[in-house]
């Protein structure tokens, strides 16, 4: 123990004199974990559980970073192009790595620009409607939806969100022809526009469960379709394969941690074992719980596949519903 | 108000700024989809107005200038003076070095020298004060900012604090 | 249980000695985050809470308002001492707070800030456990197009800021909106003055044009001359407010407080608008007009009174109706989650002790605002004496690090540098800041409104008109403007009648500005 403190404070002092870094262990300084979602949102909260889950196995800190802007476009840019030194990470979303790259041509990153280290959770979605709405199920909104596109209207938190493609991609599975005539109404971000159903502003939004939780709880929002391959507990919707749409299941939000693709294979071995670790932690478990999310590492070669796999769907989808940004 | 003249050149650039907004800048810096429900709907519809406006309101200050009375003389600008126009350019210099030198030096030092740099272009009374006050300062932001806000403060290589 | 049982355990709940600590503890911590240029309420609230998932649900709350109440309060420091504003709410309160630091009564400035704040956060609490319910169900009538009527009224206080030219105050409006317009279009996803840049994508930082604004053009000036305030004026830092001139700022106070409380139980307006809005109708009323922007105390009392309106009751669509109204209260509702709370109407049934102990504990903040304020001003108003030429380029080193916190990003400190650059010009040139300012803020609100009521009405413009609300919003903005018409005929009239003695502005403005 002596021993290694004193070759790290060997290590510091030759990186601090000399610029050449010198091969010591991985982490010699703090890691920087960039959030690319303002704080408080469902990305932030989820990377500072994990990482004060994770303080506890590396002798140096985790220190988080958040990059907000254009739908995590730019905290994504930032850890692209990133010095591929394993000190400077994502905590990679489904808005920033599947549907951003999926329907805007003009985005500065690429999926191949990072390493993906390990998906660690996955939060269903749910679509609701306003309980003081007519429509009772998914049949009643897209009865409408096919009626009269344009007076439908679905809430998200701005172009290439997770939300637009969520309620596109609902309303194309069960059959509506014409969703690009749907009014997507875009607002300033998750929490406006829950609200903006609740308001009747909106006809219907499909969010995370986590962002709906409390509507529905208070009886303000009524869901009426969980895309999870299991009911959702506290959510009294049916799910999506009950009602014959088991291509809904790729439907899911994530978070994972990812660095520049040139991310040497000491620190994405190091993050591995660390995320395996953090996943067994009881508080983090406790509160990713609460927060309606599921608890599911994969290793790196699942997430990878899991995320082309996603990023394939919503591509297919952009193309076919001509959602592409120009 | 500034003397005639002055407001006059204002006027004339407020008004030739709008026009290079509608004709140069919103077509070329604004993308607009090829299909749209409503003009009304478009991202150049908002910024067209604004540039409108701008150019309607240098208009307006150029033709407030022509009826105002020749007597009327408002505020004195004072003209900058030699030393003046070097001191402010040599602030910019210092800006821009300023900022270029986080990436290298890291921003901790950078802030020392722009600090120093800056006690010496404005002549301190007392330059052993601004240069205690130059080396201390940066560092305790630093020490605020990284050990209890959490920021991630950029730091090169060249004398890393902890 | 009954009410008062439940009033009775709620304060049982609060008497506690760990209560009252926390809530000292997270005032204090939320005025010195709000002091502190780049480290906003929303930030500090962010960097407690994981602090408050291990502690008992009341205190954890208590924790976080007290953060958020120092937060909107401390912001108000810099705002007066060094023309900074520490949260984008208090730059309404440089505009008369930094002219009057600057005449060596910054002491006057702080205690008017802390009595202004303390009054309308208690006004602002007391409307939330008295009329939560009733504000709650106003506030959510309004949609898209309420919301753009009611920023187009909130764009004529420009008149009011614009100084003596209401032309120029219209062209920095125009920039400040042009500005704003930058980054990823709301409804199409498209470039938008980015021009390849993936830094430009997400927009200008808002604390970095703020404070490229404000603090960086008063370094130019410096720079330019530099030259230290007479000693003796610099003296009278430690001048405290007198009673007469609380009591003519009490109408003012008492006003913002309640405009702070509307604007403040709509979700989504936040706390800036108010305050430019408070300012403004204290500026209409006040028998001192002129003075305003010039040093005017009763200046700094409303513009402090607004913002701080808005603290307690941006609770109230999070307590009457368990949905928050902000991004600050978005956090906040992550606390009372973790402990498996539900905010919302049915918190009064179940867990009715916590909803009374926070009421508590909100009125009993008020109180602590007062004593933690005023040992925080008693000792930031020392820099008033700190000599200027360590002061301007500690501020400047201060605004790098501020701007550089909010977003982790270098090129928001180019952006700082740059528009410093521009807001120097404007000093010169005579263009009010305070315009670009409201409109920086307020853009964004208006355009995305009008194009989200066009998508609502699929392209119809009678949606504009569709309630009550939208019509006495229409009105109102008639009003204004017919105001501000006659207001500046009259002007331009005594002008002509008084043509070679113009010189009013040209003396306060160079009283105001002694570095020039």
């Amino acid at each position: 123990m002596k021993l290694k403190s004193l070759a790290m404070a060997f290590g510091l002092a030759a990186t601090a004199l000399s610029a050449a870094p010198a091969l010591a262990e991985y982490p010699e300084r703090p890691v920087q974990i960039v959030i690319p979602y303002g704080p408080g949102g469902a990305t932030d909260l989820s990377a500072r559980a994990l990482a004060t889950a994770l303080g506890s196995q590396s002798e140096q800190p985790f220190v988080l970073v958040n990059r907000t802007g254009a739908g995590g476009a730019t905290g994504s840019a930032a850890v692209a192009n990133a010095e591929g030194d394993g000190y400077t990470v994502l905590a990679a979303r489904v808005g920033s790595h599947t549907v951003n790259p999926a329907m805007k041509a003009n985005l500065p990153y690429k999926l191949e620009d990072f390493r993906f280290v390990g998906v660690y959770e996955i939060n269903p979605v749910v679509c609701a409607v306003s309980a003081n709405s007519d429509i009772e199920t998914m049949d009643d909104l897209v009865a409408m939806a096919k009626d009269d596109p344009a007076a439908v209207r679905y809430s998200s938190s701005g172009v290439g969100s997770m939300l637009q493609i969520a309620a596109a991609m609902v309303l194309d599975s069960f059959g509506v022809e014409n969703v690009r005539e749907v009014t997507h109404l875009p607002l300033a971000g998750g929490g406006e526009a829950a609200l903006a159903v609740y308001q009747g502003t909106a006809t219907f939004v499909c969010t995370n469960s986590s962002a709906l939780a409390s509507f529905v709880k208070n009886g303000q929002l009524r869901p009426i379709l969980v895309t999870t391959a299991e009911p959702l507990e506290g959510f009294d919707a049916p799910t999506a394969a009950s009602l014959g749409h088991e291509d809904l299941e790729a439907l899911v939000g994530w978070t994972g941690i990812a660095g520049p693709d040139d991310m040497p294979d000491e620190a994405a071995e190091q993050w591995r074992s660390w995320l395996a670790e953090a996943v067994k932690d009881e508080t983090f478990l406790n509160f990713m719980k609460q927060a309606g999310s599921k608890i599911d590492l994969m290793s790196p070669e699942e997430s990878l596949e899991f995320v082309n796999n996603q990023y394939q769907t919503f591509s297919r989808l952009v193309e076919d519903l001509g959602l592409r940004v120009e | 108000m500034l003397s005639r003249r002055i407001e006059f050149v204002l006027s004339a650039f407020i008004v030739v700024f709008g026009l290079l907004l509608c004709f140069v800048a919103i077509p070329l810096g604004v993308d607009t989809p090829s299909s749209m429900r409503s003009i009304l709907l478009s991202p150049a519809f908002w910024p067209t107005i604004l540039a409108v406006g701008l150019t309607a309101a240098g208009v307006l200050l150029g033709i407030a200038q022509l009826r105002r009375k020749r007597e009327d003389v408002g505020d004195v600008f004072e003209p900058l003076v030699g030393s003046e126009i070097l001191r402010l350019v040599g602030f910019v210099v210092l800006a821009v070095i300023y900022f270029e030198a986080i990436a290298f030096i890291g921003m901790v030092w950078a802030s020392v020298l722009a600090f120093a740099a800056f006690v010496f272009l404005t002549g301190a009374p007392n330059k052993i004060i601004g240069l205690a006050a130059a080396l201390i300062l940066p560092i305790l932001l630093f020490a605020f900012f990284y050990h209890v806000a959490g920021v991630n403060i950029p730091q090169s290589d060249v004398l890393r604090l902890p | 249980m009954t009410l008062m049982d439940q009033i009775g355990m709620g304060f049982g709940l609060v008497a506690q000695w760990q209560s009252v600590g926390y809530l000292v503890l997270g005032v204090t911590i939320g005025v010195i985050a709000g002091a502190i240029p780049g480290m906003s309420a929303v930030m500090a609230v962010a960097l407690t809470l994981p602090f408050t998932f291990s502690l008992q649900p009341i205190f954890g709350i208590l924790l976080l308002l007290g953060v958020y109440k120092g937060g909107v309060f401390g912001g108000s420091i810099p705002a007066i001492l060094i023309k900074t504003p520490g949260t984008p709410a208090s730059s309404a309160t440089t505009i008369d707070g930094y002219p009057l630091a600057e005449k060596g009564q910054a002491g006057k400035a702080l205690d008017m800030a802390l009595y202004a704040s303390c009054i309308a956060d208690l006004v602002s609490n007391l409307a939330l456990i008295l009329f939560a319910g009733w504000l709650a169900s106003f506030a959510l009538q309004f949609g898209p197009p309420e919301f753009f009527t009611l920023i187009l009224f909130s764009l004529t206080i420009i008149a009011g800021v614009s100084g003596d030219s209401l032309l120029k105050g219209c062209v920095s409006a125009i920039l400040g909106l042009l500005l704003a317009t930058v980054g990823l279009d709301l409804v199409y996803g498209t470039d938008r003055f980015i021009f390849g840049s993936a830094n430009l994508m997400g927009g200008l930082n808002f604390i970095a044009v703020l404070i490229g604004l404000f603090a960086i053009p008063e370094i130019f000036a410096y720079v330019r001359n530099p030259k230290e305030i007479d000693g003796d004026v610099r003296k009278l830092g430690h001048v405290h407010l007198s009673f007469t001139e609380f009591r003519h700022s009490l109408k003012s106070i008492i006003r913002g407080s309640f405009i702070g409380v509307i604007l403040g139980a709509i979700p989504g307006i936040g706390a800036a608008p108010a305050a430019f809005v408070s300012y403004s109708e204290a500026r209409r009323n006040s028998p001192n007009r002129a003075n305003f922007g010039k040093g005017e105390v009763e200046g700094v009392a409303a513009a402090e009174a607004g913002n701080n309106g808005v603290a307690g009751a941006t609770l109230i669509p999070l307590l009457a109706l368990g949905v928050p109204g902000d991004v600050t209260t978005a956090i906040i509702i992550g606390a009372f989650m973790i402990h498996g709370l539900q905010p919302g109407p049915m918190m009064f049934a179940t867990n009715g002790d916590i909803i009374y102990a926070i009421f508590i504990g909100l009125v009993l903040s008020s109180v602590i605002l007062l004593l933690v304020g005023g040992a925080a001003i008693r000792g930031f108003r020392y820099i008033a004496d700190v000599p200027r030429y360590v002061l301007l380029p500690s501020v400047l080193v201060l605004s790098v690090y501020g701007v550089f916190a909010v977003n982790n990003s270098v090129f928001d400190v180019g952006v700082m540098f740059a528009i410093g650059a521009i807001g120097y010009g404007m000093l010169l040139l005579r263009i009010p800041a305070a315009p670009f300012v409201i409109a920086f803020i307020l853009g964004p609100l208006l355009e995305n409104n009008f194009r989200q009521s066009l998508l609502m009405s699929q392209g119809s413009l009678d949606i504009f008109v569709r309630g009550p609300i939208t019509w006495f919003f229409w009105s109102l903005t008639l009003l204004a403007v017919a105001v501000i018409i006659r207001q500046t005929l009259q002007a331009s009239r005594e002008r002509a009648v008084l043509t070679p003695l113009g010189t009013p502005s040209a003396m306060s403005s160079s009283g105001t500005r002694p570095a020039e």
